[in-house]
């Protein structure tokens, strides 16, 4: 009798001192993940990371993103695979080296015979002291389509880098992965090709507020040029 | 202070009731792996019967031509498959197996109304490999009406047994069933060429990683309502000899 109950408090003991050192734990704050943009017209998809799938995104459809907030992935090398949703068929199969803190974007388009990913980092433009004070956006051309594509920002002078783009590759994409200081306002978004002609226009303006960091992109497929869309992102960065 | 003597009594009983548990644990049912291929163009859908021992029985749903399903089925010394077209519930094949319990096999349908043609692979790998997690195998087989066909696996030079492969017969599909390792691993686009060198079938985003078996196979008939078709099957597991 006297054993057990030595037992019995030894265990009790152990129980409560445990759970003591666990409240008293500093927890690491999870900043940074990824947030999974489908822009692949062909298929909805499925993400994954090391070979699990993420979670809410199963599948994610066509013109969608999240998880909302962004997946966190410890830091350090994983895989990142996305699935079509037709016939099992893997469109992409990559590493990538996940740093502490960052936001990542993970974007697919394309088609079954010619997938395309790229993988961009999500940060606050260089140089600017109070990122909660200005707007910043990027854009690209993700449809599948040989014209070279321009954004307008309402009547804002066109950004340079937003002129005549054609679609994007893995490189141009990771090359385009800076977002650029616009004024603040509410704009109408419309794309043009290079003859000028309007390509899509989104029907709602984006608010374009102080803290807004927004990616822009122009999908569709000219096998069906009523597909042609304005899609916005609305992305967290560091 | 007295010492309460629900924990004590807890202790007590959770560990007489952890050993009930384990003395009382049922043996666990003896299965083998059982995938299923229709690769039978001139009906919609076929269905498969099984006797294990309980008379003839429908297994799943009917089965679509194209179709790969998987099922895990009491193993035992003679195995009764019927299978039935969706055409006038013609019987097509009427075959006895033996499935050995924690194998995996796979049953192939294909050939004609005329002449229906069925094979069962025991879905194994060669002696001598060590660890099937570290390798991928694949095995190809032309299902496919009058034509002889070249698999190509992305860029690299056809597997010697995949070349100018014939339609098979019974016989060839069973001797076939070894899987060929392979470290051409990645996410392949897969096309198929005749004899005269054209291309028939294209399959992409085919992965193909290390631990993934896959059977490959060529369907259709080359007509428009059965075009000839690469079909992947994902074996979810292999036979060891050892």
């Amino acid at each position: 009798m006297k054993k057990l109950n030595l037992i019995v408090a030894l265990s009790a003991s152990m129980l409560l001192l445990g759970s003591c050192l666990k409240d008293s734990d500093p927890r690491p704050r999870l900043i940074g993940g990824t947030t999974f943009i489908n822009a692949f017209i062909e298929a909805d998809v499925y993400c994954y990371i090391d070979r699990n799938t993420v979670p809410s995104l199963n599948p994610l459809p066509y013109r969608n993103f999240g998880p909302i907030p962004p997946l966190y992935a410890y830091p350090g090398e994983h895989r990142f695979e996305v699935y079509s949703t037709y016939e099992e068929n893997r469109l992409v199969d990559t590493t990538v080296a996940i740093k502490d803190s960052v936001y990542y974007s993970s974007i697919v388009f394309g088609t079954h015979d010619d997938p395309r990913h790229f993988i961009t980092e999500d940060r606050i433009p260089q140089g600017v002291d109070n990122p909660a004070a200005i707007a910043a956006v990027r854009f690209y051309n993700l449809a599948n389509t040989d014209r070279r594509m321009t954004l307008q920002i309402g009547d804002l002078e066109p950004i340079a880098t937003f002129i005549n783009r054609p679609t994007e590759t893995s490189d141009s994409g990771k090359d385009g992965e800076e977002f650029i200081q616009v004024p603040t306002g509410t704009y109408t978004l419309r794309v043009v090709d290079e003859d000028g002609e309007v390509v899509a226009t989104r029907s709602e303006k984006l608010d374009l507020s102080a803290g807004s960091y927004v990616s822009i992109f122009l999908t569709g497929d000219e096998r069906e040029p009523t597909t042609f869309y304005v899609g916005r992102v609305r992305q967290s960065v560091n | 202070m007295k010492t309460s003597h629900i924990p004590r009594l807890g202790l007590i009983g959770l560990t007489l009731l952890a050993g009930c548990i384990k003395d009382e644990e049922p043996t666990p049912d003896v299965r083998s792996g059982f995938s299923v291929v229709n690769s039978f163009p001139e009906a919609q859908a076929v269905l498969r019967r099984l006797d294990v021992g309980l008379g003839l029985q429908q297994l799943g749903q009917a089965q679509a031509y194209r179709g790969i399903d998987y099922f895990a089925i009491p193993s035992r010394e003679n195995c009764r498959m019927e299978i039935i077209s969706s055409n006038d519930n013609a019987q097509l094949v009427d075959t006895t197996f033996k499935l050995v319990e924690n194998r995996y096999y796979t049953s192939f349908l294909f050939g004609t109304e005329a002449a229906p043609l069925h094979f069962l692979t025991d879905d194994r790998l060669p002696d001598n490999v060590e660890d099937p997690k570290t390798i991928a195998g694949v095995r190809f087989f032309n299902l496919a009406g009058a034509i002889r066909a070249t698999l190509f696996i992305g860029t690299a030079e056809p597997i010697a047994t995949f070349r100018n492969r014939p339609t098979e017969t019974p016989q060839t599909g069973k001797d076939a069933e070894e899987f060929i390792p392979t470290a051409n691993t990645g996410t392949h686009v897969l096309t198929i060429y005749d004899d005269n060198g054209d291309q028939v079938a294209r399959r992409t985003g085919v992965a193909l990683d290390p631990g993934d078996y896959l059977t490959f196979f060529l369907t259709g008939n080359g007509s428009e309502s059965a075009p000839y078709y690469i079909g992947v099957l994902r074996h979810p597991g292999v036979n060891q000899v050892h």
